[in-house]
């Protein structure tokens, strides 16, 4: 399944790419909303984890942008900040789950991301296509 | 009092002692009052001097109080308006103490509120490096399950291995969990730095109920054989705030008394709560500890700063007790006399249903 992750800290992408590709992920990098805008409009991304504060746009914005050019994506928010009322922005805004960086257990976010992709699946199987 | 028979005595004695108030005659021999008046004030340039003389002459009050003399009384003197003299000028030295305190207390706030500032946007620059290390540590332990098992293997079949494969083997998971401990300390930092910029959540205050937010901080910490006695007002109203942060805060400043009578034979330790005004509750915690020292006093709330520096304790509790409180509109502040304890107390406001409370740091 392909993932598409968006963060401005290159080491961070170097980082989940490699944990990631280890479970199986397709992944690709975007190191800004922009950028991930343009791999989405080229390829419809159903699995997309994004960070939350980056330059010119936010997760939020990239998420809804996002959502307008693929409405199945699913969208998982990840942030060095949490706090209740940016929990409660992502989630409904329609994230569909959010982390809080550093990672306590990439484990936890590899299971997210696993929910996901059966979701997507199931979607996909119940409109008639192929998975 | 101390009483003195002529000027130079007079000056001497001041000298060795502080004194708030000095009454004076004019005319002494050796030293007479404008010489004394002069010579004290070049000492303390604030002393209160009150003069007396059985002269009444325009020139000589006016020298008097150019030279700085509180109040200028004649022979005989009216004993009523000696003592209303003294009276007043007690009362301003009282309001000229409380108002430098208040200047050393909001210069204090200062300091924080850019420590604060620094602390949290220090911590924000170390969060992604922390995260890429701790997220890099996980996946190194995962490739290592990978890696580990067909290495044993191999080594059980005998393969010609480099010299130091079996050390390499065994060492590579407790290097892997340090790793993932120094990642692990780093990120309670500079999640308890992140408190500091907690400040404008006021929106989700909900309405606090004090004394149970003491029996939780106890609870926690277990604390209930060491010496601990609550007295804790019935049907207090409840404060405004959010109930985890409350919690915390009462956390810490149990923990701060514990470590403090960590050494006593009989530790003692109060909480109180009461509400001194229908806008304030207050709650204090008093214990016979160590005390601040009084060089400590200006650093306590101050991030990283530790009495007792030790590891994984990066001396941010009280910080985060201070931030906490204002945060709320609350104010905390303590008493302390060294060697017998300290008195910390704590003012939140009370919670109306409008949500949003004034200050009352500065009341």
């Amino acid at each position: 399944m392909e993932l598409l992750i968006v963060d401005d800290e290159t080491e961070i992408l170097n980082m989940l790419r490699r944990h990631f590709e280890m479970d199986g992920f397709e992944v690709t990098l975007a190191t800004g909303p922009l950028e991930a805008i343009e791999l989405v409009k080229d390829k419809l991304f159903n699995l997309v984890l994004t960070d939350l504060k980056m330059p010119k746009m936010s997760g939020i914005e990239l998420m809804r942008e996002i959502k307008r050019i693929n409405p199945l994506a699913n969208v998982i928010m990840m942030t060095g900040y949490s706090n209740m009322s940016t929990v409660v922005e992502c989630m409904g805004a329609g994230a569909v789950d959010y982390f809080v960086k550093p990672f306590n257990d990439l484990e936890a976010l590899t299971l997210a991301l696993e929910q996901a992709r059966d979701r997507v699946i199931r979607w996909r199987l119940a409109m008639g296509a192929n998975p | 009092m101390t009483v003195a028979d002529d000027g130079r005595q007079g000056f001497e004695l001041f000298g060795k002692d502080t004194f708030d108030l000095v009454i004076t005659d004019i005319w002494m021999p050796n030293m007479d009052g404008f010489e004394l008046l002069r010579s004290i004030k070049k000492i303390n340039p604030e002393a209160d001097i009150v003069i007396i003389t059985g002269f009444a002459d325009v020139e000589s009050s006016i020298k008097a109080l150019r030279l700085g003399a509180s109040n200028y009384l004649l022979k005989p003197l009216n004993l009523e308006e000696l003592s209303f003299s003294v009276d007043s000028i007690h009362k301003k030295q009282m309001m000229v103490q409380r108002l430098a305190e208040q200047e050393a207390r909001l210069i204090q706030v200062g300091k924080m509120a850019d420590l604060g500032l620094v602390a949290a946007g220090v911590a924000h620059e170390i969060n992604n490096p922390n995260a890429f290390i701790r997220g890099n540590a996980q996946t190194l332990q995962k490739f290592w399950k990978v890696i580990d098992p067909f290495l044993n293997e191999a080594m059980e079949a005998g393969i010609d291995a480099p010299s130091g494969l079996d050390f390499i083997i065994r060492e590579m998971p407790p290097l892997i969990n340090s790793l993932l401990e120094g990642t692990n300390r780093i990120k309670k930092i500079v999640e308890a730095t992140a408190s500091f910029t907690r400040y404008n959540e006021a929106f989700y205050f909900q309405p606090v109920d004090i004394n149970q937010c003491v029996k939780d901080a106890v609870h926690c910490l277990n604390a209930s054989e060491t010496g601990l006695q609550l007295e804790l007002e019935p049907e207090l109203k409840p404060v405004s705030g959010i109930r985890a942060d409350m919690v915390e805060v009462i956390t810490e400043l149990l923990k701060n008394s514990n470590e403090a009578t960590r050494n006593r034979d009989c530790p003692d330790i109060r909480i109180r709560t009461s509400q001194p005004n229908p806008d304030i509750i207050k709650v204090e915690i008093e214990d016979n500890g160590t005390g601040i020292k009084a060089e400590h006093e200006n650093r306590i709330f101050t991030p990283f700063f530790s009495t007792d520096p030790k590891i994984g304790h990066p001396g941010l509790g009280l910080t985060k007790v201070f931030a906490l409180v204002r945060g709320f509109g609350g104010d905390v502040y303590f008493k302390s006399s060294e060697g017998k304890g300290a008195i910390f107390t704590v003012k939140l406001p009370v919670y109306h249903k409008e949500g949003q409370t004034d200050g009352i740091a500065d009341r």
